[in-house]
């Protein structure tokens, strides 16, 4: 049988400062006519840069397509000239690709409509009046309100959801055979990230059109790939039917990933699993298994025999680029004492935080002539208890608030309302100088490792600063035993001191950021998403380590964070945020087995889990609509105007938080009935 | 938009507000009697007795910048002792000349700088780059008054195509007024071409390197109109602004430029006033000439809205 | 610093300095700019006559094998003048940028950490020297503080303030809600030390390139301000005044104006090409900017 896309020993190098680096390295695939297929990997795995060498979308220099033969239906696509019109055909008019970043994939200076008029005009030969009517069926079709209207908006009007509904229309618009969808929702909320992913495989299944989807996300392809690659270091070491492949992983990498992420159905006591990472990878020789400096499987056979080639396993058409079988795997997996239990320490009854009533508004200048000035309250009378020992999860999507409480308990926001009782100390009240005596016993985890190390301080002086700023040491000795000791504590060797922090991977980053925050001995650390910047497989590697840190130092952790996989795993008590407010709030497991508050049961329900088997059985829960900005708050309850129970008294009365049993705290109408 | 404009013109205000204090303070801080300054050396006792009552010297300092402002406000700059006539007459003779030949040069070193750096960008790293490159370093480096004077000689002196002095309005006489024009607005435009176009050529690569660009080759755009309907723009805006600058640098030449052609602009009078301690000129002058950039730069500024609508839409 | 951080440090910087000159235009420019300031700092040793000597029976003498390029006016040896030219224009380049730097640097440091009110001001006095034209900003100065090779510092220095402080300001912005400041915020750092010990730092670099490319820009200033005779005052030899002195011998000795106009082109050039090679490793994301 033909295949609607044919790939065959792609290779793709990107030549910078006279070294060259192998993107791709001999890749073949196919995508069938209305097959939904999924490219997974990590940054820098060359899954992304496959998809844009077959379009010839990569600028050459520095890149070039190496080698390869791309068959599309009958036509060789690397014979015809990167820029020249048969490829221009093909591009927007036989593939249609989302990108990645809706806020810059949009030309900023040119309306949306245009944008989208110009693949129509390009491919479908209407002309303009007929393009700008189909051009506003297809907005609406992609679920945007007041199409017509919309059409002379620039993209800086529109959210970063609607923005990708845009991008997918631009896609369509030539009515492509093929879709391929590039990290299509990495940059979006989860029930964002649900309605795209929704509308994507609404419209290809409606046109009978193919479904490329390249993602770092598991649970993404679990949901919705009927076949996957998986990519490392720009090889495909594994690929097949979506089922085969989650039920029985076969190449080292895949079993890593699945066994390095947290799932949402997991059991607490699961520990992580994260991949082995030297901290400077060897390059690709082109002689070695790519994975094998990261392997926990390797065997003599690796390092004496060359790249092993995808060999086909049990099932059809499941492949594995590994020395050893499946079994074999199995067998060392069994034999292996890694501890696979976390032992946790019962939090303390104590409270070390009490939050109570925390508001913060920002006040929005209306006019530069008028001194009248609006306030815009982006936390609205929080209050939470936190117990000593503890770690209390809060998440919420982009815009709830969540990062703005974490900044007011450490007081990087001034001016908030209400009190913030640490060790029943009231921290807002406390005056600058007197603030900075106590600073030291809440310490802050950033999310960004790269822009949260001082880029011109040395790695030790970074770690050792609070020790000087709160004079915790008597002597230079005792600084330099003290760093080292920080070092050795997070798994870093103390040899690195001399570094500055560029020369560091992420994760090696974020154990600085984390040793940083523990020089100061502190009770309490605010976690603001301390891991969503990092890649899935270095993620595990961090969450087990705050875990030890949490087990050996008795500290307290105050988790924020989007990702409710994590959240749910690493959490004791979780509380709910959107808009502003807390809406739910419970103890981990309690929360998880039965969400009350409509908001969490969608969010729950929006998060993929990595396992095909149980994706098809799963209720989804679309969210209609996107989050409210706070200048313009629904009446009554926030989430009104997105619910799907909403009574008349949830848009005229702000509900309030009751307590339901087991410490599950929930404001809702509907549960008060 | 509105509030663009209006956060922008009070910004404007605000810096003519200080340009006119320092020029005010000239008269006081520079080294001498104000009076003498004002009226040169050569009075008497009775005419510096009057003058120094005129000038309100004996009121306070705060008192005699409001009546010089009022007086600025009226149209009189005072008079200048040097030409023996009243300043603000003086500039309405010269400013047009200076703004002619400021206007023409921006324009001409705008479309040239642009053209050039689209040229130079799209052929990247061919022949065409290297050379449009080449030239635009060498036209950044030159001197203006040693272009001028090497081309006066050259073409004036030696082989007597073009006239060595003087200015016309094209109005008075097309073919001289060209004649006279085209050295001095030659000399005056190369830097600004060459900087034009070492900013265009980069703002260009920039974008060509940005997402959006991508998305439009993805659609299947012809690259030809990727450039000039996906790229320009968006190149453009930072030329807006580097335009506004230009027309500062393009008057600070001009002075070198009418005094080597001896052509009676603004420049030249500044210089002449300077020289001979005309306090009254120099003031008039340079506080016309920054309420004229800052017009100059208001006017960037706006149409700098226009090209971007995340400036014109909040 | 240990030993073993000194040779960190060491390796740090031969590897900008590999990447500085890896690129061959850059050696170029790093060539022309050395040339000359050696050529100033050993004026006296190499100059073949005095520069001062006046000698009217040589008048505007064409070139002869005692004096390579002729004489001027006064007859002074062209060449000699031309060598100690050199000295008047990188001196007054180099310490006219480090003042408008030092000034521009602490008010940019100022407004962007302080904001509010202050950085209003700031702003709108910078943008108030902006709007008058440099050569005129320069004379109203020059009214001032006279003239003279001293004020000739200050006037060009003061005039390009404005650059830096507008730079240091945006810099300062961007960086102090960043989460490394932040960071510091939060373990209980000072103002003060953060001021100095994690903003400053970190926005040398733009600087750097800045003021690299400045000095070209301040020597042509200088150079434009002699030519009118509103520099650095006889007897003093300057490439602007001389060549304002050549060009009316334009046709009987043309090394005369010409060779101090390929001076100053060449001194500026160096300039130019050093800071674009600085930029392009320091700071990247500034092509164009500056």
């Amino acid at each position: 049988m033909k295949h609607l896309l044919q790939v065959n020993n792609l290779s793709v190098s990107f030549r910078i400062d006279d070294s060259v680096t192998k993107a791709v390295n001999d890749v073949s695939y196919y995508i069938d006519q209305g097959e939904t297929i999924s490219f997974v990997g990590e940054s820098g795995s060359g899954k992304s840069v496959s998809q844009l060498a077959v379009l010839q979308l990569i600028s050459t220099p520095p890149g070039s397509i190496d080698n390869g033969c791309v068959m599309l239906e009958d036509e060789e696509v690397f014979k015809y000239s990167a820029n020249g019109p048969e490829m221009r055909k093909i591009r927007g008019g036989k593939i249609g690709m989302v990108f990645q970043e809706p806020m810059t994939s949009l030309n900023p200076v040119k309306t949306i409509g245009s944008q989208l008029m110009e693949p129509i005009l390009i491919h479908t030969g209407v002309k303009d009046k007929e393009a700008r009517k189909r051009a506003i069926s297809l907005l609406s079709q992609v679920g945007i309100p007041d199409a017509e209207k919309r059409m002379g908006d620039y993209p800086h009007q529109f959210s970063g959801g609607m923005r990708q509904r845009i991008m997918v229309a631009i896609a369509i618009a030539g009515n492509p055979k093929l879709i391929i969808a590039d990290e299509p929702t990495t940059a979006l909320d989860v029930t964002t990230q649900a309605q795209i992913l929704e509308l994507l495989k609404t419209v290809s299944e409606k046109n009978g059109t193919s479904l490329l989807i390249v993602t770092h996300n598991l649970g993404i392809v679990a949901r919705y790939a009927q076949r996957i690659y998986v990519m490392y270091a720009g090889r495909i070491v594994e690929s097949g039917l979506s089922r085969d492949i989650f039920a029985h992983p076969s190449h080292p990498y895949t079993r890593g990933l699945l066994n390095a992420i947290p799932r949402l159905d997991d059991s607490k006591e699961r520990k992580l699993q994260p991949i082995d990472a030297p901290a400077k990878m060897p390059l690709d020789d082109g002689k070695r298994c790519p994975f094998l400096p990261r392997c926990k499987y390797k065997c003599d056979m690796c390092f004496s025999q060359g790249i092993p080639d995808l060999t086909e396993s049990v099932e059809n058409g499941h492949f594995a680029a590994c020395r050893l079988s499946r079994e074999e795997l199995d067998q060392i997996d069994k034999n292996s004492q890694d501890s696979t239990r976390i032992d946790r320490r019962e939090p303390l009854k104590d409270n070390i935080l009490e939050i109570n009533n925390l508001s913060v508004h920002f006040p929005i200048k209306h006019s530069v002539l008028s001194s009248k000035s609006t306030k815009l309250t982006a936390v609205d009378k929080v209050s939470f208890k936190v117990r000593r020992g503890e770690t209390f999860g809060l998440v919420g999507e982009s815009g709830c608030g969540k990062t703005t409480v974490a900044r007011s308990i450490v007081r990087l926001i001034n001016d908030s309302e209400g009190e913030i009782k640490f060790n029943n100390l009231d921290f807002n009240v406390l005056k600058s100088s007197e603030l900075r005596r106590q600073r030291h016993k809440i310490q802050m985890i950033f999310q960004d490792p790269y822009s949260s190390l001082d880029p011109r301080k040395s790695a030790g002086s970074l770690v050792g600063e609070p020790l000087k700023i709160h004079k915790l040491i008597s002597s230079g000795q005792e600084y330099d035993r003290r760093v080292d000791e920080l070092f050795t504590l997070v798994g870093l060797s103390p040899s690195l001191k001399n570094r500055v922090a560029h020369e560091f991977s992420g994760g090696q980053r974020q154990r600085l950021g984390i040793a940083r925050a523990l020089a100061s001995n502190p009770d309490l650390i605010v976690c603001d998403e301390p891991i969503s910047a990092l890649d899935v497989s270095i993620q595990a590697q961090i969450i087990n380590l705050l875990e030890d840190l949490q087990q050996e130092l008795g500290l307290t952790y105050l988790f924020i964070a989007h990702d409710l996989s994590v959240v749910k795993h690493i959490s004791d008590t979780i509380a709910v945020m959107y808009l502003g407010k807390i809406v739910e709030s419970a103890p981990c497991e309690e929360l998880y087995a039965n969400p009350m508050h409509p908001y969490t049961q969608a969010l729950l329900a929006a998060v993929p889990i990595p396992d095909p088997e149980i994706e098809l059985t799963r209720e989804k829960i679309i969210l209609p609509g996107e989050v409210k900005s706070l200048m313009n708050r629904p009446a009554g309850c926030c989430f009104s105007d997105r619910c799907p129970y909403t009574m008349d008294i949830c848009r005229k009365q702000v509900p309030l938080v009751k307590n339901y049993g087991n410490e599950h705290y929930v404001a809702c109408h509907k549960l008060e009935q | 938009m509105a509030q663009f404009i209006i956060k922008r013109l009070i910004q404007s205000v605000i810096v003519i507000f200080i340009v006119s204090i320092f020029t005010f303070l000239l008269t006081y801080l520079m080294p001498g009697d104000p009076v003498y300054a004002m009226l040169g050396g050569d009075i008497t006792q009775e005419q510096y007795d009057i003058a120094y009552k005129e000038m309100g010297l004996d009121k306070p300092i705060f008192i005699r910048y409001v009546n010089w402002c009022g007086n600025i406000l009226e149209g009189d700059f005072g008079k200048s002792y040097k030409y023996r006539m009243p300043v603000i007459d003086l500039i309405k003779e010269r400013l047009p000349i200076t703004m002619y030949f400021g206007v023409l040069s921006i324009i001409i070193s705008t479309t040239l700088g642009i053209i050039l750096g689209i040229l130079s960008a799209t052929k990247r790293g061919k022949l065409t780059d290297t050379i449009i490159t080449l030239l635009a370093n060498l036209g950044a480096v030159m001197p203006l008054f040693w272009l001028a004077v090497l081309g006066m000689s050259l073409f004036a002196m030696q082989l007597k195509w073009l006239p060595s002095y003087g200015f016309t309005f094209p109005t008075d006489n097309f073919v001289t007024s060209v004649k006279q024009t085209i050295l001095p607005l030659f000399a005056l435009s190369v830097g600004a071409i060459a900087g034009t176009t070492r900013q265009m050529r980069s703002s260009m690569l920039e974008v060509i390197r940005q997402d959006y660009i991508r998305t439009a080759r993805a659609k299947g755009v012809k690259e030809s109109k990727v450039i000039s309907g996906h790229a320009l723009k968006n190149a453009l805006i930072p030329i807006v602004t580097l335009t506004g600058m230009s027309f500062r640098n393009v008057v600070s030449g001009s002075t070198s430029v009418e005094i080597i052609f001896s052509i009676a602009g603004t420049g030249q009078l500044l210089v002449s006033s300077v020289l001979s301690k005309d306090v009254a000129t120099t003031q008039a002058c340079i506080l016309i000439v920054a309420v004229v950039v800052s017009i100059a730069n208001l006017i960037v500024d706006i149409s700098y809205g226009y090209i971007d609508p995340r400036i014109r839409i909040q | 610093m240990n030993k073993r951080g000194t040779s960190h440090f060491m390796s740090g910087i031969t590897r900008f300095l590999k990447r500085l000159f890896g690129r061959r235009i850059v050696i170029f420019g790093t060539v022309l700019v050395v040339l000359f300031v050696m050529t100033a700092l050993l004026a006296p040793y190499i100059s073949p006559h005095n520069p001062y000597k006046q000698n009217l029976a040589l008048s505007f003498a064409k070139p002869s094998a005692e004096h390579i390029l002729g004489n001027d006016e006064l007859g002074r040896d062209i060449l000699s003048r031309l060598i100690y030219g050199t000295r008047t224009s990188l001196s007054i380049g180099f310490i006219a940028v480090m003042i408008a730097a030092g000034c521009g640097i602490i008010l940019g440091l100022v407004a962007g950490y302080v904001g509010g009110v202050v950085n209003s001001v700031i702003s709108r006095i910078m943008d108030a020297l902006l709007s008058i034209p440099a050569i005129m900003l320069s004379l109203g100065l020059g009214i001032i503080f006279g003239s003279g090779m001293a004020s000739l510092m200050v006037i060009l220095g003061l005039s390009t303030i404005p650059t830096y402080t507008r730079l240091m300001c945006a810099q300062v912005l961007a960086i102090r809600n960043s989460d490394y400041i932040n960071a510091e915020r939060v373990l209980g750092a000072g103002s003060i030390r953060i001021m100095f010990s994690h903003i400053l730092p970190n926005c040398l670099s733009p600087i750097i390139v800045l003021f690299t490319m400045n000095i070209g820009g301040t020597i042509l200033a200088e150079a434009s301000l002699s030519f009118l005779g509103l520099g650095v005052k006889a007897p003093m030899a300057s490439w602007g005044a001389m060549v304002n002195e050549g060009y009316s011998r334009l046709i009987t000795n043309p090394v005369f104006a010409l060779a101090p106009g390929v001076c100053i082109m060449l001194l500026v050039l160096g300039f130019n090409i050093l800071g674009d090679g600085l930029r392009d490793i320091l700071d990247p994301r500034l092509r164009g900017s500056i």
